[in-house]
């Protein structure tokens, strides 16, 4: 027979065993990893899901128009915020048709303007606008003179085309460049003294739409309303930072933001127009289609080409003799002129301030 | 001589059938003596872990608090953790790894819940997301969804040659804007998928990028609850079904030194309500007269390499 302490003692010993070990299995496996590590794939993550669909660029600028010799003017004089380069691909079409391109006051890099410029009717831009058949006005930021604004209706009145682009003036909160905002003009913009003789002015807020954009909320698309010089052939067009134009009087809209799309200073969403055309004058609160970089998105080319028939279609009349009555302001003009209007020639670099109406 | 081995068999037989039983009766109480141990090896028992996001998230910063939720999930005893909120955000990159690490925590099973004290806004948001739970208190700030851009103006300036068009500033205007919108996507996606029904908000409000008042997000799905710090701790606790629990606060990040900068933060009196300026993101790669792309989800606007919010 078995001796029964014997038994005992295994029995005690096997079942110590089994127990010490199952109390150490804890303290032996403290974690060394990550604690019921899974795969992580975030939908957000997805690749499928976040990039975005890139907007495509393609066409080419043509203008049809025909083979009369004519000269557009660029104004460079107003401190205009723009570089000679960020319009190249309207230049290059206009020279490649046999059209003579020639700039205003473009001395210095920011458009100096010129020491004589004064507000007497012998300006040097009425002086150039006399051998120039169209006249373009980018952005200024130096207001025109009261001479100078009487000028420009005049050549509208006699037929000269006259094409008005700006920009908004708020600050962009968009993109910020590595030492703070991007430099923009602040001051507002001169152009509005300017269009308004036309019944057309500039917003100083920009458009935005956050459903239906390029790529970011200022890139807002704008579509063609009604049959016009601009709007020929214009599905719709792509233009970064635009602003809204005001129409009035004789103006008609050419160009309005889709739908949804909202005014940056008011935050309410309407039908903006972007562009108007009042008889001989076109404004666009856009000035980033014509950049090399933006012209070849949606129809902006076909936009561009527009821009560029219009202005060089137009048939100016020789301007009348100098005795003669100065032909009126086009219908919808506000603007009330100073007494002290045409003085005489003087070398002052600025107008007296009084005559310059401030801007929005 | 064979009854003595039939004695000496039958006396092994039952050696073995004992040393089975017992192991047999081991095994059944096995359990009881493991759960006897299972805390020895420990400082603690059950404990939610209060894991603090202060400051602007950079590289640096998002690394400590990494390394804390990483202990939260090895450490046993640590079952919930609260993530204890007061940041503008930071560098996208920063805010998308602290994302991802509050995620893994969530995934291996550990209740997260998110209490904001101060500000929780862009990647400090972003980084809260998969919490169960966002607690606000009524003047504290979240949102902010939405991502800041900086780029070097690019191309080559005096003697510098480089290799190709795109090297200075890494791709074209147009390749920027889409870059910073597929963040925005992401961001915004991010945030709908993990708030799900919850949130009342479109895509496009969203995207608006702007911040709410703890009291305004309680009720627009921002967040959850109005509700402090122990408020979310003790959510934290039931959602890891605790009674009983200690709360381990772990150490909040250390805002580098000079030296390496990767952030840092001041406080100014500049007037009655006070201004903090906060330097973003120098990053390693940074130095004097080198510019560099910096994608940012932060809440505030930069200012020479500075970013300025009331607060």
């Amino acid at each position: 027979m078995a001796n029964v302490p014997k038994l005992v003692g295994v029995f005690a010993l096997v079942l110590a065993l089994v127990l010490a070990i199952a109390a150490a299995i804890p303290l032996l496996a403290s974690p060394s990893g990550d604690a019921n590590p899974r795969p992580q794939d975030p939908a957000s993550f997805e690749p499928g899901t976040i990039v975005p669909q890139e907007l495509s660029q393609n066409g080419s600028v043509s203008v049809d128009a025909g083979s009369d010799r004519k000269v557009v003017l660029i104004d460079r004089a107003h401190e205009n915020d723009f570089d000679r380069e960020e319009i190249e691909p309207m230049v290059d079409a206009l020279v490649e048709q046999g059209y003579e391109v020639r700039f205003h006051g473009g001395s210095g890099p920011g458009g100096a303007p010129s020491p004589s410029a004064g507000p007497g009717s012998s300006s040097p831009l009425n002086q150039s606008l006399r051998g120039a058949d169209a006249f373009v006005v980018i952005s200024p930021d130096r207001p025109f003179t009261d001479a100078a604004r009487r000028g420009v209706a005049d050549f509208a009145e006699r037929g000269g085309r006259v094409a008005l682009l700006g920009e908004p003036t708020s600050q962009s909160p968009a993109i910020v460049g590595i030492f703070g905002p991007a430099p923009q003009s602040t001051a507002a913009s001169q152009m509005t003294p300017l269009s308004s003789r036309f019944g057309m002015s500039l917003s100083t807020g920009y458009l935005y739409n956050m459903h239906e954009n390029g790529n970011n909320f200022q890139n807002v698309y704008a579509t063609a309303a009604g049959d016009g010089p601009l709007t020929e052939g214009v599905d719709r067009v792509l233009f970064d930072r635009a602003t809204e134009v005001a129409v009035g009087g004789d103006a008609s809209v050419a160009l309005s933001a889709t739908d949804r799309t909202a005014l940056s200073t008011t935050r309410q969403q309407g039908g903006y127009p972007v562009a108007a055309v009042n008889g001989n004058v076109a404004l666009i609160g856009d000035t980033s289609f014509l950049t090399p970089a933006n012209y070849q998105y949606a129809d902006n080319e076909v936009l561009i080409g527009n821009l560029a028939e219009f202005l060089v279609t137009g048939e100016k009349e020789p301007k009348p003799k100098p005795t003669a009555q100065r032909p009126g302001v086009p219908p919808g003009a506000g603007q009330p002129r100073p007494p002290s209007a045409g003085p005489p020639p003087t070398n002052g670099s600025t107008p007296p301030s009084t005559a310059t109406p401030a801007a929005p | 001589m064979s009854a003595e081995n039939g004695a000496g068999g039958t006396a092994t037989w039952l050696y073995v059938v004992v040393a089975v039983a017992a192991v047999l009766i081991g095994v059944l109480l096995a359990p009881q003596a493991m759960r006897l141990t299972q805390g020895a090896g420990q400082d603690t028992p059950d404990s939610v872990a209060v894991v603090p996001i202060e400051g602007p998230i950079t590289s640096s910063t998002a690394d400590q608090i990494n390394a804390n939720l990483r202990e939260a999930r090895r450490n046993d005893s640590i079952k919930a953790v609260v993530l204890d909120v007061n940041s503008p955000g930071g560098t996208v990159p920063a805010s998308e790894a602290l994302y991802l690490a509050v995620n893994r925590t969530t995934a291996a099973g550990i209740p997260v819940v998110a209490s904001v004290n101060g500000q929780g806004a862009s990647g400090a948001y972003w980084a809260m997301m998969p919490a169960s739970r966002i607690y606000v208190t009524p003047g504290s700030i979240v949102g902010s969804v939405g991502v800041i851009g900086t780029k070097p103006a690019g191309g080559a300036a005096g003697s510098q040659i480089i290799t190709g068009p795109d090297k200075g500033a890494g791709g074209t205007e147009a390749e920027f804007r889409d870059r910073v919108e597929m963040l925005r996507q992401q961001f915004v996606t991010t945030v709908t998928n993990e708030r799900g029904d919850r949130l009342e908000l479109s895509r496009q409000e969203l995207s608006y990028a702007k911040v709410y008042a703890g009291s305004v997000a309680q009720r627009n799905g921002v967040a959850d609850e109005i509700g402090g710090i122990d408020a979310a701790i003790q959510r934290a606790a039931e959602n890891a079904d605790l009674e009983d629990y200690a709360v381990t606060r772990m150490d909040p990040p250390e805002q580098p030194g000079l030296g390496i900068i990767l952030g840092s933060q001041e406080t100014g009196r500049t007037n009655d309500s006070g201004t903090r300026r906060v330097v973003v993101e120098q990053s390693p790669f940074d130095y004097d007269g080198v510019e560099t792309p910096h994608y940012l989800a932060l809440y505030g606007l930069p200012e020479r390499g500075e970013v300025s919010d009331d607060g």
